[in-house]
């Protein structure tokens, strides 16, 4: 699903120049769980951009299913973006503005599903995450483990083909960590490909692979014999 | 109260829009809205008020030039000019030309000319029945009409015009008058001294025009009244030509034929030489010197006004920028493009924009009160709509789609992180932009308020608290003196506020010098009046006159004056003057003083001004007079007026100016400090993290607000040193419209300036103080 060879993406101003990655090559397969790990600034959040098409790498290869899609233009990029990857972020961040079942309904908006489908859509996956019940109220309103639960659900709405999450735990207590990535796995099994950046251990341990990053390279990858299911 | 309001306000536009549109973006935009609803809410005021007043000011400047545009094919029409060369100095152009100019030029010039006219002022007040109708009339010639473009609804005015006594009168001062009676045959008098028929009436014209008139009276009518209608002298007349359609002439051969017929009527002298210029009708009302620098004053205003507004708007909403990052980026993850984003702010413009349209049609309604001059329908008309469409469009596109393109370009990876934003240039310029205005403004409200207060104050050289004037015959003035509440009564021809006539005034060696202004005064005109004689005595006989300070001036007398002597007058053969009055004001005060002859009129004659003094308490007395002269002259409508109020009014154009800057400073003030809220607040979020270091490492509130207080100042002083200069060339342009000069320091420049900055900092300090004070661990958790 995912192929990247020597990527390379390079910060620059006008005084310094910083390698975030270092000729990384990293391959992805549909239906698997890769964790991303490694220090802070060692390019974790930078691989993700890209993966995500959020970014374009300075030099490299990156083709996602097949598609080469390196050298796209920020139009192209969100076009190829939209209802392919669901993003997951550390700080849930839901629109404020919008209550549960508005943020959610976000991604299809994009894609001009109709309000009826949309809310059918919805409906079902506030269900999925349970979460229905709080469906009109505000982002303020809910406890750090329901917010990442919309967060979740808004990125799984569209049905991606790829979840890439950014510690998503890392805001939450160990309980609602636990819900999380359990929900993660659970998509996985469903047929998802998710990349997750984390520093920790044992939410890495529910990936089949970690790929560790230092200084913008990957120093070694494993497939994880410890794998909690 | 205004939050429930506002709140209500914008769920009912969210129903509208969501019953009407499904765009997404103006729910987004609606919510985002809604969710910051005090900004908005300031936003949309400063929006408001600031357009508000942009367009009034543009359109004022566009009424401006539209003066004399009503006539039809106004392009073909031009009026006369003259410019007296009296010894080798050239007088200023003139609008009073020598009464047969226009006729002499188009007996010669038919091939080019259509149709030409001449006219005059004359009175103000008109009788029907006794009641009395106030109505500025004119008397013309028979062509007035046709030259002029202007349309006749009945009559025959080349027939009627040509015979004495005759009137056509406006439609609406027709409707005034007589209601739906016809008006033709009815009988009308001017002043109660002319009795006049009425022969016609005509399509009534609008404010915007330099010749205003209610009603026309037939030139014939005046011969008696107003002698000099010749080719020598008598420079009183308005001129007018209508150029042939179909017929082309360069300018310049437009104005050698028609100064080819002046030499061969009126030749040159030695002394005197007479050049007449033709120009559009349409220059006319710009050619008053002052016109034309209130225009650029009031266009400066409207621009500055309508830049700060755009700017502030846009400053606002980048203040919004690190809080509103999140959103966007969330948005573009879940697939918006930066179109998206961009439809969205321009949605939420539409939106200010919207309710921003309501509440300057409520403002309009409020302001409508407090105009005198022009009334806003005069102001907005169906072909000035385009200015407001422009200032909306331009409006829209600067202030919707500058902070629309800032943010549609947010890098979407910045989601991931806290957004900070670096680039402050952006808000800079904005801010910067917002404190010159504001010092502009502020020194440009100093000096047209100094100027204001010093005409307010200002010793006309007369003194019309107690004076009420009226249009009395003999038996009147007679009764008058018998009253105990009327100190003393006295008679002119005209009044100084009005203006004199004027007559050309040679030396004892009868070279020509300049064209005084006179009157015929009764003796005790200057006791009444409260004129200040200086040197000699009155006059006590026909041939003997008193003269004020220019006049002397003019004439170059350096020594002696009393007995000198002027030969070759309009009036006698020689003439001595035996008393130099104090200058007064003559005509309002926006021309040069005058030289004034006085001219006696021992046998108390009446001549058209009766003025009397009245003892205290004037309004009373006054209230008191006019009931008793209705009962000892029953029928015969005399009334008196105050003196004091008409000469007070006549600042009304220049207290409506000082207002229109009052209420643009005022609006600029509110605008700026609304733009260095956001500005303040988007830099202590900006710089929370900062702030908590410094405070965890040892600094105290006050150095935090120091620094804030430091970089704002920063803006601030540069801004305000250009906002300053530009004032003090505004100044310029202020002061030089009246003749009469406030004497002032430019040290008002620089003490606005630093009002200026004063309010400046004392903002940013009420501003930072809660942020200065607060607990740096909150702000290092929120990072």
């Amino acid at each position: 699903m995912i192929k990247i060879e020597n990527l390379t993406k390079v910060f620059r101003t006008s005084e310094i120049e910083t390698v975030a990655l270092n000729n990384v090559n990293l391959n992805v397969e549909s239906g698997e769980f890769v964790a991303v790990m490694g220090p802070s600034g060692c390019g974790k959040s930078t691989l993700l951009n890209i993966i995500g098409l959020l970014d374009n790498p300075t030099s490299g290869f990156y083709a996602l299913n097949g598609v080469e899609v390196s050298n796209l233009k920020e139009k192209e990029r969100t076009g190829f973006r939209k209802g392919k990857i669901g993003f997951v972020f550390q700080s849930f961040n839901l629109i404020d503005e919008l209550n549960v079942s508005q943020n959610v309904e976000l991604p299809l908006i994009y894609l001009g599903i109709s309000a009826s489908e949309r809310k059918r859509r919805v409906s079902e996956m506030l269900e999925r995450m349970n979460i229905s019940h709080r469906a009109h109220h505000m982002p303020q309103q809910l406890s750090g483990g329901q917010q990442q639960r919309v967060a979740i659900a808004r990125a799984i709405v569209t049905a991606p083909g790829l979840i890439l999450a950014d510690e998503p735990t890392g805001n939450l207590d160990s309980k609602n960590g636990k819900e999380v990535m359990e929900l993660l796995t659970e998509l996985n099994r469903q047929g998802t490909t998710i990349v997750m950046v984390t520093h920790s251990a044992h939410d890495a341990s529910y990936a089949h692979r970690v790929v560790n990053l230092f200084d913008g390279a990957i120093i070694s990858e494993s497939s994880n014999p410890t794998m909690l299911m | 109260m205004f939050g429930t309001v506002y709140v209500c306000l914008i769920r009912c536009i969210i129903i509208i829009f969501s019953l009407f549109f499904s765009m997404k973006q103006i729910f987004y935009s609606l919510q985002t809205m809604l969710n910051a609803k005090w900004t908005n809410f300031i936003k949309i005021i400063s929006v408001s008020l600031g357009l508000f007043a942009t367009l009034l000011l543009f359109l004022f400047s566009a009424y401006n030039h539209s003066f004399d545009k009503c006539y039809k094919d106004y392009d073909n029409l031009y009026q006369l000019w003259m410019i007296w060369n009296i010894d080798g100095k050239e007088n200023v152009p003139s609008q009073k030309c020598i009464g047969k100019l226009a006729g002499g030029v188009f007996e010669e010039m038919n091939d080019v000319i259509e149709s030409a006219a001449t006219c005059i002022r004359s009175g103000s007040i008109l009788y029907s029945d006794n009641k009395e109708f106030e109505a500025q009339t004119i008397c013309a010639d028979s062509l007035f009409f046709q030259t002029m473009g202007i349309e006749t609804l009945s009559g025959n005015p080349i027939q009627d015009l040509s015979l004495p006594s005759t009137i056509y009168l406006s439609d609406y001062l027709a409707h005034e008058m007589f209601g739906d009676e016809n008006p033709i045959g009815k009988i009308v008098s001017l002043d109660k001294t002319e009795i006049l028929t009425v022969k016609g009436v005509y399509k009534g014209l609008p404010n915007n025009i330099t010749l205003n008139h209610d009603a026309v009276i037939s030139l014939p009518t005046i011969w008696g009244r107003y002698g000099n209608y010749s080719w020598s002298g008598g420079d009183s007349w308005n001129e007018y030509i209508r150029l042939k359609k179909d017929v082309s002439v360069s300018h310049e051969n437009l104005l050698m034929r028609i100064n080819n017929v002046l030499q061969a009527n009126a030749p040159d002298t030695e002394d005197v030489k007479i050049r007449v210029d033709a120009r559009p009708i349409t220059d006319t009302y710009f050619s008053d010197s002052r016109v034309k620098q209130e225009d650029i004053i009031i266009s400066i205003l409207a621009l500055i006004l309508f830049l700060t507004t755009i700017f502030n708007y846009i400053l606002i909403t980048l203040a919004s920028l690190s809080r509103r990052t999140k959103a966007v980026g969330v948005h573009k993850c879940c697939g918006a493009t930066d179109g998206s984003i961009l439809r969205m702010f321009l949605w939420e413009t539409t939106i200010v924009m919207f309710i921003s349209i309501i509440l300057i049609i409520l403002f309009c309604f409020v302001m409508q009160r407090f105009m005198t001059t022009v009334t806003l329908g005069q102001l907005l008309t169906s072909d000035r709509l385009w200015i407001v469409i422009v200032i909306f469009a331009l409006f829209f596109l600067i202030g919707g789609v500058v902070p629309g393109r800032i943010f549609s370009r947010i890098p979407v990876t910045q989601v991931f992180r806290r957004f900070t934003e670096n680039k402050k240039a952006w808000k800079r310029v904005l801010l910067f932009s917002e404190f010159s205005c504001t010092a502009f403004i502020t020194g440009v409200l100093a000096i047209s308020t100094i100027q204001h207060s010093f005409l307010m104050d200002y010793d006309v050289g007369y003194d019309s608290d107690c004076l009420a004037y009226g249009f009395v015959n003999k038996e009147c003035a007679d009764w008058l003196e018998s009253r105990q509440y009327v100190k003393a009564v006295t008679n002119s021809a005209s009044m100084p506020i009005w203006g004199y006539s004027g007559a050309m005034m040679r030396n004892e060696s009868g070279k020509t010098m300049f064209s005084t202004r006179y009157d015929f005064i009764w003796p005790n005109y200057f006791d009444v009046m409260g004129i200040q004689l200086i040197k000699g005595r009155m006059p006590n006989a026909p041939t003997e006159i008193v003269v004020n300070e220019r006049f002397v001036r003019e004439m170059l007398w350096n020594d002696s004056v009393i007995g000198r002597t002027i030969p070759n007058t309009e009036f006698y053969d020689m003439m001595t003057v035996v008393g130099v009055c104090r200058d007064f004001n003559i005509g309002g005060f926006i021309g040069e003083q005058k030289p004034i002859a006085l001219l006696p009129n021992l046998n108390k004659n009446m001549y058209d001004v009766t003025v009397v003094r009245l003892n205290q308490p004037v309004k009373e007395n006054l209230k008191r007079l006019n009931a008793e002269l209705e009962e000892a002259f029953p029928g015969r409508d005399m009334q008196f007026y105050d003196m004091g109020a008409l000469v007070k009014n006549s600042f009304a154009p220049l207290r409506e100016f000082r207002n229109y800057v009052l209420v643009v400073t005022l609006i600029i003030m509110f605008i700026t400090v609304i733009g260095m809220t956001g500005f303040v607040r988007d830099e202590v979020q900006r710089r929370r993290k900062e702030i908590a270091i410094r405070r965890v490492n040892g600094a105290d509130s006050s150095t935090i607000i120091d620094m804030f207080v430091s970089s704002t100042l920063k803006i601030a002083i540069p801004a305000t040193v250009l906002g300053s200069v530009g004032a003090w060339i505004c100044g310029q342009y202020i002061v030089g419209m009246f003749s009469i000069k406030p004497n002032y320091s430019n040290a008002i420049y620089i003490l606005s300036a630093l009002v200026v900055l004063i309010l400046i900092a004392l903002m940013v300090v009420m501003l930072i103080w809660k942020a200065s004070r607060e607990n740096p661990v909150n702000n290092l958790k929120s990072e």
